[in-house]
């Protein structure tokens, strides 16, 4: 790679599988451009065109935030690379889009793609990357022949088999997708009705993340209380005595919001009933946690 | 050969008629310390006390890790016990300590002879037992001031002991041979390594946590459980108990000014430690405060806490640098990775932007009488949960 320069454009916002790896890259001599977010998350595309340059050699976009849902302008990359006659190959953490969005590496224009199982319903321990036909990848670790050399070691059959079912079970993408959406309105509509509620995520996220702020309730105790009524939400990441979530940092959002963000995920199981309760105990944990000055 | 472990008590020696006392309460630590080991016999001879396993298959290298954090021990050591035959005694050294002279270039022969009727005195024994070794040895050289390793022959009344380089004990005294006390425990650096230092001094530990659900959560507890059961490899089983602290740290809030919070949340914790104390037959708090170190820790901070207590309270940290806890934290509790999980705790809740550094007595007393607390403190200490940290 490095025979073409020794460029890589990212996001601020990456998953630290990628971030952290970059991190990595960058002591070992490479430059990380690491493309600055919206208030919503987002990437603008000019920013891309910009960043991309003859001698980058590496795009690694995510297809959608696992915080906020923002879905990131993967296809533009592709372009970027061709504008810039940049010989890169593209990277696309797919991980969050995957069986929720169409996720076709080639329409993407991506040479590389990563998922994983357990975002499926699949078992833990399992994932995929995709590499393109026009591609070849060094191992990076040694020893046995298994997946093609390139990641030797005993496969752990009953992960892949269970991410295999996982994967074809999956329904109509298409459709669940819609009706996922308008759970996400619906939901949006309870939390305007109660008040006090920020929505981070913007208005054409994956409806499937929604990051939200409770205004004047920091993330932990609302965590712990919506959990002992049985409600399993994020604050986004391991936050708490004021270290914050760097994709909300990176938002640059006013504290009352950055410091109370609360992810809530949606599956193909979660029904209206389950957001009317989420609701009602918003409302209750509202009246029953002080505030935060 | 019949393996034992040879225990020097260090400063319990010094310790006049009370010396027995002492050392009783240290062999009774060591025996429910390692019974989890296997089972011990204990003797005294001149100021050492041998553990003998009764099981030729205890594990000797775990015993070894366990008696290496129990306090009011010098120094120990791995020996082999042998008949008094000088003979035998020599074919033993080579054969126990083979190995280790192998690994070494110079060695040095020590001998202690408490039998006075053997035949050899020490400088004899260290000089025929050290040419035996170096005829067998050929690859060794004897140096007394830096050697590689010490063979140690120890002649005493019942038998001959063969042991290498003694190990360093934990120091301090045994556990509960100065009473007990209780910890105020929150899950940060400190509270571990004030716990530790105390017990080291022979305080058995109780503990008491303050829990303030849902503004802290589950793993802010299990967190505190972890800690205190590293704390208990050294100080041996800790009664923890946690305290529902939300109505208190909520009432505080409500009702007192903010920049004195952190202060009147001390004193409330403070008094229902007490309780817990009384009931416990705990006769001091020990706390992880320094000095300046927050502003709650300021001198006039400490001593509006302080004004609550009856009992003393322990403050092994007061004059230490948060490096030289860290230190302690890493080296010795191995609670320096627990510590830094970073769970909102009973602490960080509520904490104030602008907490006052100086504040005086009589202007927290009056504050804090705007709510009836007295009730919910004597609420918080009856409620109090137990859990048993092993």
């Amino acid at each position: 790679m490095r025979r073409f320069g020794s460029r890589i454009v990212s996001t601020a916002i990456e998953h630290p599988s990628v971030y952290d790896t970059l991190g990595a890259l960058q002591k070992e001599g490479f430059e990380i451009i690491r493309l600055p977010v919206d208030g919503y998350g987002r990437v603008s595309e000019e920013a891309l065109y910009e960043a991309v340059t003859p001698d980058t050699v590496l795009i690694s976009m995510m297809y959608v935030n696992n915080e906020v849902g923002t879905v990131l302008p993967v296809r533009a990359a592709r372009r970027a690379a061709a504008r810039a006659k940049s010989p890169a190959l593209i990277h696309c953490d797919a991980v969050q889009a995957y069986g929720k969005l169409e996720v076709r590496p080639k329409s993407l224009g991506v040479n590389l793609m990563t998922v994983s199982s357990h975002k499926i319903h699949g078992p833990k321990g399992a994932g995929a990357l995709y590499v393109g036909r026009d591609v070849s990848i060094l191992p990076s670790v040694f020893g046995g022949g298994q997946e093609q050399k390139l990641r030797p070691g005993t496969q752990p059959m009953p992960a892949i088999a269970g991410f295999g079912a996982a994967a074809a079970a999956l329904t109509d993408i298409k459709g669940e997708l819609l009706r996922i959406t308008e759970l996400r309105d619906y939901m949006i509509e309870r939390f305007r009705e109660e008040g006090g509620i920020a929505v981070n995520s913007p208005g054409d996220a994956l409806p499937y993340i929604t990051n939200i702020s409770v205004l004047g309730i920091k993330s932990e105790p609302m965590l712990n209380f919506l959990s002992s009524k049985g409600i399993c939400v994020s604050s986004g990441s391991a936050c708490s005595k004021g270290k914050k979530s760097r994709v909300i940092s990176e938002m640059g959002l006013p504290r009352e919001r950055a410091e109370t963000p609360l992810r809530i995920s949606f599956s193909r199981f979660t029904s209206k009933e389950e957001i009317d309760y989420l609701t009602e105990m918003i409302s209750l944990g509202k009246k029953e946690i002080r505030n935060i000055k | 050969m019949k393996e034992v472990l040879l225990i020097k008590n260090g400063e319990l020696a010094l310790k006049g008629l009370n010396r027995r006392t002492f050392e009783d309460m240290l062999i009774k630590n060591m025996k429910h310390r390692l019974s989890k080991t296997g089972r011990f016999t204990f003797n005294v001879q001149q100021s050492t006390i041998i553990a003998a396993t009764e099981n030729e298959d205890t594990d000797l290298d775990a015993a070894v890790e366990t008696v290496k954090k129990i306090f009011g021990i010098a120094a120990f050591s791995r020996a082999v016990a042998c008949e008094k035959d000088f003979e035998k005694i020599l074919a033993v050294t080579a054969e126990y300590l083979g190995e280790e002279l192998e690994c070494a270039s110079t060695f040095k022969v020590e001998a202690k002879r408490s039998d006075k009727k053997f035949p050899l005195t020490s400088p004899e024994i260290c000089n025929q037992a050290g040419g035996y070794l170096l005829d067998k040895f050929p690859h060794l050289t004897v140096d007394v001031h830096n050697p590689d390793t010490v063979v140690n022959i120890e002649i005493r009344d019942t038998e001959a002991f063969i042991h290498g380089r003694q190990i360093k004990g934990a120091g301090g005294m045994p556990t509960g041979s100065a009473g007990k006390a209780l910890l105020l425990i929150s899950g940060g650096i400190d509270s571990p390594v004030a716990g530790y230092m105390m017990a080291k001094r022979g305080l058995s530990l109780t503990a008491v946590h303050f829990a303030s659900p849902p503004y802290t959560g589950e793993m802010a507890e299990q967190k505190v459980h972890k800690l205190l059961s590293k704390v208990a490899a050294f100080s041996g089983r800790i009664g923890l108990r946690v305290v529902h602290f939300t109505e208190i740290q909520e009432s505080i809030k409500d009702n007192c000014p903010e920049d004195i919070f952190t202060v009147i949340m001390r004193r409330m914790m403070m008094r229902v430690a007490q309780i817990i104390a009384a009931r416990e037959n705990a006769g001091a708090l020990i706390t992880g405060e320094s000095v300046g170190q927050v502003a709650s820790q300021t001198m006039p901070a400490i001593a509006c806490t302080d004004k609550v207590c009856e009992i003393p309270v322990f403050r092994p940290l007061i004059g230490m640098d948060k490096d030289e806890v860290i230190d302690i934290s890493r080296n010795k509790t191995d609670t320096f990775d627990l510590s830094i999980l970073p769970y909102e705790d009973c602490c960080t809740v509520f904490t104030p932007r602008h907490p006052r550094t100086r504040p005086t007595l009589d202007y927290v007393e009056k504050a804090e009488e705007a709510f009836d607390w007295r009730p919910m403190v004597e609420e918080a200490a009856k409620t109090a949960r137990l859990v048993v940290i092993d």
